[in-house]
């Protein structure tokens, strides 16, 4: 498997761009077949920020 | 708006190279009543810091040109003319070394970007302005 190297901060931040736009557009959906997946798309947007996270501060403590 | 009393609005400046960061703060925050400046760069925000008078500066520790750590250290070396009364840095790493090092350069807090909705950033920044 083939790695793609990005800058986790301007990854993150990207992330945290994505994770604003789907909480608005959660607050204002009112269907419910929408909001679900939207819901869907905010929490896997949420673990990948997450993932992120757990594996910079694996590589902070390390150093 | 929660500002509107008699009072002069709080003045706020983000200063967030995100482009859309930037502009959604600015429109959830003078929907609060806030009067809000933003700068998309280390150095205009540092030459508006450096004028100063700001309630509360939101300050983005990765900015092109010179970044938020630095902008603090000058602010530290040479003081603003009118004083900010907080400086809060923005990042998206809750455990980030910046975070320590811009309480050493006098910070007032830090809000984590990835770890907030809109709302809950809205909240944290009254927060900050009580």
């Amino acid at each position: 498997m083939s790695k793609i190297l990005v800058d986790n901060h301007d990854f993150l931040g990207k992330l945290s761009v994505i994770k604003n736009c789907l909480s608005l557009l959660l607050e204002k959906e009112s269907g419910q077949d929408k909001k679900e997946l939207l819901k869907m798309a905010a929490n896997t947007n949420q673990q990948l920020i997450d993932n992120i996270k757990t594996v910079k501060n694996e590589k902070d403590s390390n150093c | 708006m929660s500002e509107g009393n008699n009072n002069p609005p709080k003045k706020i400046l983000i200063v967030e190279d995100e482009k859309y960061l930037r502009e959604l703060y600015v429109g959830m925050l003078e929907e609060e009543g806030y009067s809000v400046d933003s700068k998309e760069n280390g150095k205009d925000g540092y030459v508006a810091i450096k004028k100063g008078g700001y309630d509360l500066v939101l300050l983005d520790v990765m900015l092109p040109g010179i970044d938020g750590l630095e902008i603090l250290k000058r602010i530290k070396d040479s003081p603003s003319e009118k004083p900010n009364k907080n400086i809060v840095l923005l990042t998206n790493l809750s455990m980030d070394l910046s975070i320590s090092r811009g309480i050493a350069l006098g910070i007032q807090g830090y809000l984590i970007k990835s770890d907030l909705t809109p709302g809950e950033f809205t909240e944290k920044v009254k927060e900050y302005l009580k």
